[in-house]
């Protein structure tokens, strides 16, 4: 079973089956893929809104259902069906309005971190970092912030190397499919070497946190 | 060539927020009105929202019966007012707003806030208006948003404090205050690196004009560090019932990172402008610790969360290992009192809540995952509602309705 505009509704309206919540769930969670439009230097406002009611509608699983199907002989419900086009389109020109500034102000392309990949996992070097690993003892020398995301699952060791006297390591064992971050993290006593899976970053100070949503663009 | 970033679940908000739209003109939305709103985080990560009407007694599964919420969130900024939930999504800069219908967490309305994608604080300035405020590194900006969140229309600009300077190349609002037509800001600069991480040895606070916001005049006190902390994790500061403020400064290594400093409580009086020179406690001195989160629990009574420098190691263990004591303050006498509860995990949590004279606390303790209920007449505890082991966190714990008897 797909979710289809069907699903959501019924979704919307509280009548979905425990499986079939967890599925909308999942759907509207799991499928975090960073989108990308391309815009013409003279901002044209009618083809970002084209674009970004194409991308919409293309998040939509059942693309091709797109138009609203009326059920047969009932002009109450093709009139509302209609309405209710008119609602959706309506509603994402008038939030598209608004959004020319959003779009402006977001057109820096994001610096692109250095990636080191191997079979086991892949990282990702945050601006300022710098790491070596040796993929055969699973041993990674760094200094600054790396983001982690294994292939399988893998035990790897960590060696901070931003100098100075005290050598701080670190290993943990890492689950396929999930991502984690190690950083350094010091103050003028301490020099503490931090691993932590990426969904528990909310235990770190808010301004730490922050510079690693910027680092990786999380 | 320009280019747009977001993320395809983001679009997929819309796309439910659209359908809310129709359902919102096709069928009357009826719910039982609640009380009390828990927002936990399950082993999983997954994250629910559960409404209840009683804590003090049964037993929650949040995994079984809870909303879902998404997308995945990092904060804990999920604000409730009125029985809806306002959240910023960081990668558009749209602050929406949920409701929970028939037990489904949903997108009702939404507002572009542009250039903002983080806030450190939030302040209901009017019932129906709040204040947002966050420094941008990347921009350079500390702004501002005031949001209608009736009309959902919106506001923004940059406040006139003063920016950070080097070596400082970042800052917190960790407090907003409205008194009359005045504005307070409580803040503080930060030195941040890709390896290191530290904040000025001073608090700040400025006053502005209301709702013009101008400056009037910046005050300092280099006692302490972090006025206010991220009140979007844990309060730090409260009005009393008598008019008068009070604020926690955060100097430990969960925020501030500036240990050596004390964690410090400060007041400013309900007919003064100025730090209160008769009133300033020095809370690492009396508890031999760092604290942070602050409430007022009504009759000149204040509660923290303290940390135990004895059970963890740093940053790297501070928030999964229980740790947290709680302790009643006496603002009057200045004198404090641990209270008998088991040792709470997370560094920050919406935890404690006041209704009808009683203090509910949220642990989440190795005995279990609690809702503690402190009765300051009778100084008592008693075990209330009961929340599943397999959650990992209670991230808040609120009332939904301010208006609550």
């Amino acid at each position: 079973m797909r979710v289809s505009k069907e699903l959501i509704e019924k979704y919307q309206s509280g009548k979905t089956s425990p499986e079939e919540s967890a599925m909308v769930e999942n759907w509207l969670l799991d499928d975090d893929t960073d989108f990308d439009i391309s815009l013409p230097d003279d901002l044209n406002k009618k083809k970002v809104e084209a674009e970004m009611w194409q991308d919409i509608s293309s998040a939509l699983p059942s693309a091709e259902n797109r138009i609203f199907k009326f059920r047969k002989g009932s002009v109450y419900i093709s009139a509302a069906a209609s309405a209710a086009i008119l609602l959706i389109i309506s509603f994402f020109l008038l939030k598209h309005k608004t959004q020319d500034t959003v779009l402006r102000l977001a057109s820096k392309p994001a610096p692109v971190n250095k990636e080191i990949h191997s079979v086991d996992y892949t990282i990702s070097l945050a601006p300022e970092s710098n790491a070596s690993i040796n993929s055969e003892s699973g041993l990674i020398d760094f200094c600054g912030a790396i983001l982690i995301s294994p292939k399988k699952d893998v035990l790897l060791s960590f060696n901070d190397v931003c100098g100075e006297n005290k050598n701080n390591t670190g290993k943990m064992n890492f689950k396929k499919g999930e991502t984690y971050i190690a950083l350094n993290y010091r103050n003028n006593k301490d020099n503490e070497l931090i691993v932590m899976d990426e969904k528990l970053l909310m235990g770190l100070p808010p301004i730490v946190k922050r510079q690693i949503m910027d680092q990786f663009n999380i | 060539m320009n280019r747009a970033h977001g993320n395809l679940t983001t679009l997929k908000i819309f796309v439910l927020l659209s359908f809310t739209f129709l359902f919102s003109c096709s069928e009357k939305q009826t719910s039982v009105r609640q009380k009390y709103s828990i927002y936990t985080m399950a082993d999983d990560s997954r994250e629910y929202i559960n409404q209840v009407d009683d804590l003090s007694s049964g037993e929650l599964d949040p995994v079984k019966s809870g909303a879902r919420t998404y997308p995945k969130q990092i904060w804990y900024d999920l604000i409730v007012k009125d029985g809806f939930y306002y959240r910023l999504e960081r990668k558009t800069n749209f602050f929406l707003k949920y409701a929970v219908i028939k037990n489904k967490y949903t997108p009702v309305d939404s507002v572009a806030l542009p250039g903002m994608s983080y806030f450190d604080n939030y302040n209901w300035v009017h019932s129906d208006t709040v204040f947002l405020a966050s420094y941008d590194r990347k921009t350079s900006r500390l702004s501002y948003a005031r949001i209608n969140v009736e009309t959902m229309k919106a506001e923004t600009g940059n406040l006139p404090v003063s920016l950070p300077k080097s070596p400082f190349n970042s800052m917190s609002i960790g407090f907003s205050m409205l008194k009359k037509n005045k504005l307070f800001l409580g803040y503080t600069y930060h030195e941040i690196s890709p390896t290191h991480f530290k904040t000025t040895d001073t608090v700040y606070f400025d006053r502005l004009t209301y709702p013009g916001l101008k400056p009037i005049k910046t005050i300092k006190d280099s006692r302490s560090t972090y006025p206010g902390g991220a009140n979007t994790a844990q309060p730090n500061t409260f009005t009393d019932q008598k008019g008068d403020f009070y604020l926690l400064a955060c100097p430990g290594i969960a925020l501030g990172n500036n240990p050596d400093q004390p964690t410090s409580l400060y007041r400013i009086k309900k007919n003064d402008d100025e730090l209160d020179s008769t009133f300033y406690w020095n809370i690492s001195e009396s508890i031999k610790n760092h604290a942070y989160g602050l409430w007022d629990i009504g009759n000149g009574k204040a509660m923290i969360r303290s940390e135990r420098k004895d059970l963890f190691t740093g940053v790297e263990d501070h928030y999964k290992v229980p740790h947290i004591e709680f302790y009643l303050l006496d603002l009057n006498k200045k004198t404090i009192k641990k209270l008998d509860l088991p040792l709470d995990k997370g560094t920050s949590r919406q935890c404690v809540l006041v209704e009808n004279r009683l203090v509910y606390l949220s642990i989440n303790s190795e005995s279990g995952n609690y809702i503690w209920i402190y009765n300051p007449k009778e100084d008592t505890l008693t075990k209330g509602l009961k929340i599943k082991d397999d959650i990992d966190y209670i991230l808040r714990i609120e009332k939904l309705h301010e208006d609550l008897p």
